[in-house]
């Protein structure tokens, strides 16, 4: 995979502990549905 | 295994129409590249991970609600997304990066890097459009003068001869001119980075 950037010890941590992030993102997504009113979608999960 | 060998365009098109899995292969595709980009504003760990979940949680609502822009490439916008956040949190902490390059820094040295990949490039000319917008704001002048020496590359004799003042007044002008970009700067609390 293309590097712009060094990877220095804490980016590889970053990357090790991506994964709770992922599923989070993943979780959050699932469960994320707009109001939808005839072609428009709105926000009803703003915190 | 279609969906690795898909481009950003069909998974982000995939999402928008309720694959869920396409948006577990747009983070990860992404994952190494937005958190380096991140770190190397932030510098710290804790931080990078709060802003690149905040990323893409905005992504998420961005796609869903349907407002996703298809005339841009996905990751810039994602690059732009974390950027502000970055943004925010300088405001929010206000413990603003400087770009500085010696006790005398100039902000358009950042300007003068010609290796830019395709995120440096955006925020390069989000840079641009920023100090564009605080030039105007100085005197008439000073504008003129600085405009000469930065973007034209004139000696100072040369812009002393074309504005019909010394050179000790051109220097002094362009001297003012930087002092107010860096009060302006201080102002806006505008974050010269690249």
């Amino acid at each position: 995979m293309e590097q712009d950037y060094p990877c220095t010890q804490d980016q590889c941590e970053l990357l090790r502990s991506s994964n709770n992030t992922i599923r989070f993102l993943m979780d959050f997504s699932r469960s994320y549905h707009p109001v939808r009113c005839g072609d428009h979608a709105f926000d009803n999960n703003l915190n | 295994m279609e969906l690795l060998q898909a481009d950003d365009a069909t998974l982000v098109s995939n999402y928008i129409h309720g694959d869920e899995a396409s948006l577990e292969v747009l983070i990860n595709r992404h994952n190494q590249r937005l958190t380096s980009f991140i770190y190397s504003k932030v510098f710290d760990k804790e931080i990078t991970e709060d802003i690149f979940q905040d990323t893409f949680i905005k992504v998420i609502r961005t796609l869903k609600l349907g407002k996703y822009n298809e005339e841009g490439k996905f990751l810039p916008w994602v690059i732009r997304i974390a950027h502000n956040l970055v943004i925010d949190h300088y405001r929010k902490s206000n413990r603003m990066p400087r770009y500085e390059s010696g006790p005398d820094y100039s902000i358009f040295a950042i300007l003068q890097d010609d290796k830019l990949n395709a995120e440096k490039q955006m925020i390069k000319e989000q840079i641009e459009s920023d100090i564009e917008s605080l030039i105007a704001e100085l005197p008439e002048e000073q504008q003129v003068v600085l405009e000469m020496r930065m973007y034209r590359d004139m000696s100072f004799k040369e812009i002393a001869e074309n504005t019909g003042v010394s050179i000790n007044t051109a220097l002094g002008r362009m001297r003012y001119a930087l002092i107010n970009l860096r009060k302006l700067i201080e102002e806006h609390q505008i974050v010269l980075t690249n």
